[in-house]
């Protein structure tokens, strides 16, 4: 045999070690991705809106925009 | 063909006549193969697994012929070089072997043990064209190709400028600053998504946009 120079490779389980790291990286990518939007993104866009209609006055929305001259059945 | 096969049996790697054709093809595979690149090593630095530079020195040559040229089948069969993807092809990278090669390929049907470690790499080099190390060595070709790219990229820049000086119509008259400014008016009238959108940016009190 050879002079061994080089420590022995791995040569088995090379897919198992690949998948363990990897699939605890999936999850945790996809829970911090979806995390990140729901705090991020939707969280913010709910409360926008339900403060926007709070204090909402469609009546008064309606004449402000009747009065700019937008509308063609009600000047 | 004849004559590349005399040449090979003598052990010289001269070619002493122009060939054409298929035979000056064959002819530039045995001066490829014969360069430094093809040979096996001395005993002393007879490691294979090194960095992937060619071996420096070589005790002995061996002409390979690479039968690509003669058969009509696909890669990875045809081109008698092993892939990382596809690492041990059907042939031997050497198929027509010398007197010396042929004795060293009886020697290998005994036992291994036998084997010099010169012997060894003979016969992977009869075997495989080049190792892993000198397969999968980087190359510099991404900087080609990143030059390539920026190039064209460059000229078809320029290619659009000619053709905005003298292939495009004129602007429509609703692109006119007075235009636009007359349409977003419009906009802010309707309050256009007035959560988060352009409304919801424009105080109405003041007529200007939020800070």
């Amino acid at each position: 045999m050879s002079s061994g120079t080089l420590p022995k490779p791995q040569m088995r389980g090379l897919l198992a070690k690949r998948l363990r790291v990897h699939i605890v990286g999936a999850f945790v990518m996809a829970l911090g991705v979806a995390a990140a939007y729901k705090f991020g993104v939707a969280e913010p866009r709910k409360k926008a809106y339900a403060d926007f209609y709070r204090k909402y006055d469609s009546m008064k929305d309606f004449e402000e925009m009747r009065k700019a001259g937008i509308f063609q059945s009600a000047k | 063909m004849f004559l590349i096969t005399a040449s090979l049996l003598i052990g010289s790697p001269e070619f002493p006549q122009r060939l054409v054709g298929k035979e000056r093809e064959e002819q530039r595979v045995m001066f490829l193969i014969n360069l430094p690149l093809g040979g096996p090593v001395d005993p002393a630095d007879g490691n294979l697994t090194g960095t992937g530079q060619a071996p420096k020195s070589r005790s002995y040559v061996w002409s390979c012929y690479c039968r690509a040229s003669s058969q009509r089948r696909m890669s990875p069969y045809v081109d008698c070089y092993a892939q990382r993807s596809y690492p041990m092809p059907d042939e031997p990278f050497c198929t027509e072997l010398t007197e010396e090669q042929r004795a060293l390929k009886e020697k290998e049907k005994g036992s291994w043990a036998q084997l010099s470690q010169a012997e060894k790499v003979a016969l992977y080099r009869l075997q495989f064209h080049e190792t892993f190390a000198e397969m999968n060595h980087r190359s510099n070709e991404w900087k080609t190709v990143m030059g390539c790219v920026f190039f064209f990229i460059g000229f078809t820049a320029l290619v659009i400028w000619w053709q905005r000086v003298y292939v495009f119509p004129e602007k429509v008259i609703t692109l006119t600053e007075e235009r636009k400014a007359q349409q977003l008016q419009r906009l802010l009238d309707m309050k256009s998504n007035p959560i988060q959108g352009l409304a919801a940016h424009w105080d109405y009190e003041k007529k200007e946009w939020k800070k």
